[in-house]
């Protein structure tokens, strides 16, 4: 590893591409709890264990993943492996965060799919769509939560209700209705106080 | 279904949203509703599959090309999956090299901080005036 200074931080090292392969498939496919989880061992990985990337480079990679559209993880890997070794390294990073994983994802798929054809196997398994159903409702309260306050009920109630009405009464496409939202989002900015 | 299709509805789905499963009513939309490639259950059963194996949320779009096409479908939900990851590259050159202005910079800082301190891996040191 050769050593060099990132900007604004403490001193980094430049990582061969086996390295950055072999890290961001480990932590990138074995971490459960989503992508925050992950980020969360990765920071601890390419921050502080090895020092490929620094503290206000994290920060940059993490703030943009957020800002990014898709998945925000595959964003910050990407992010980091660019940091540490250019177009060459997002690319290793990217493909070792989401290959593995989505073939272990594709396994899956076809063992549930055999099993769907078993009647004891396809009683669990509407055991386990239902609790699928449960897992959305909280994805939704979760993204919700953190806008909920007195002072955005009206404009998150608007938006609620009005995507609801669009898609169910009018049978807008939901890209339409996100599109819409944005625009009301952009036109009726969020209260912090 | 034509694969190249099923990859461009599947990045509609994911260029459009910011989060793992935002995405979930324009896949049923374009795949259950208007094409009739996947059913209601296969889609709860893709939801199942990302919650039980480790990997991003979003990751269930490879599962549901898997239900639409096969293998060539689980391969173009993996690269509908990746492909919007590639933006962020734009992004840290277009907005990377402008956070050494102290505003720029204490505005991602603290964006990234309020984040931080929801998963409670952020320290009052972490925080910048801006």
């Amino acid at each position: 590893m050769i050593p060099v200074r990132g900007g604004g931080g403490t001193a980094t090292t430049r990582p061969r591409l086996g390295e950055v392969a072999s890290v961001f498939a480990r932590y990138g496919n074995l971490t459960f709890g989503g992508g925050s989880a992950t980020i969360g061992v990765l920071q601890r990985e390419i921050e502080t264990k090895r020092p490929w990337i620094n503290r206000d480079q994290f920060r940059l990679c993490y703030g943009l993943s957020r800002l990014t559209p898709g998945t925000n993880l595959l964003a910050f890997c990407t992010a980091a492996g660019w940091l540490t070794r250019g177009w060459s390294g997002a690319a290793v990073a990217l493909l070792a965060a989401s290959l593995p994983c989505s073939v272990i994802a594709v396994a899956v798929t076809a063992v549930f799919e055999l099993w769907a054809r078993n009647q004891w196997a396809k009683v669990a398994l509407h055991g386990a769509l239902a609790a699928a159903v449960g897992i959305i409702f909280y994805t939704c309260w979760h993204l919700t939560r953190s806008s909920l306050r007195r002072s955005n009920a009206l404009r998150i109630t608007f938006v609620w209700t009005g995507s609801i009405m669009l898609q169910t009464v009018f049978k807008v496409a939901p890209i339409r209705v996100l599109l819409l939202a944005a625009l009301v989002g952009a036109a009726w900015p969020r209260q912090d106080s | 279904m034509n694969i190249l299709v099923l990859y461009l509805v599947l990045l509609k789905a994911t260029v459009t949203t910011f989060s793992g499963l935002a995405s979930l009513p324009i896949v049923r939309d374009e795949l259950v509703s208007q094409r009739h490639v996947l059913t209601d259950e296969q889609l709860n059963t893709a939801i199942v599959v990302t919650r039980t194996t480790p990997g991003p949320i979003g990751l269930y779009v490879v599962s549901v090309g898997y239900f639409a096409a096969g293998v060539p479908g689980a391969i173009a939900g993996w690269l509908a999956m990746s492909t919007p990851a590639l933006i962020i590259v734009v992004l840290l050159r277009l907005i990377g090299s402008r956070t050494e202005h102290p505003l720029a910079g204490a505005r991602i800082s603290n964006r990234t901080c309020c984040d931080l301190h929801c998963r409670g891996d952020c320290s009052p040191d972490d925080h910048q005036e801006g």
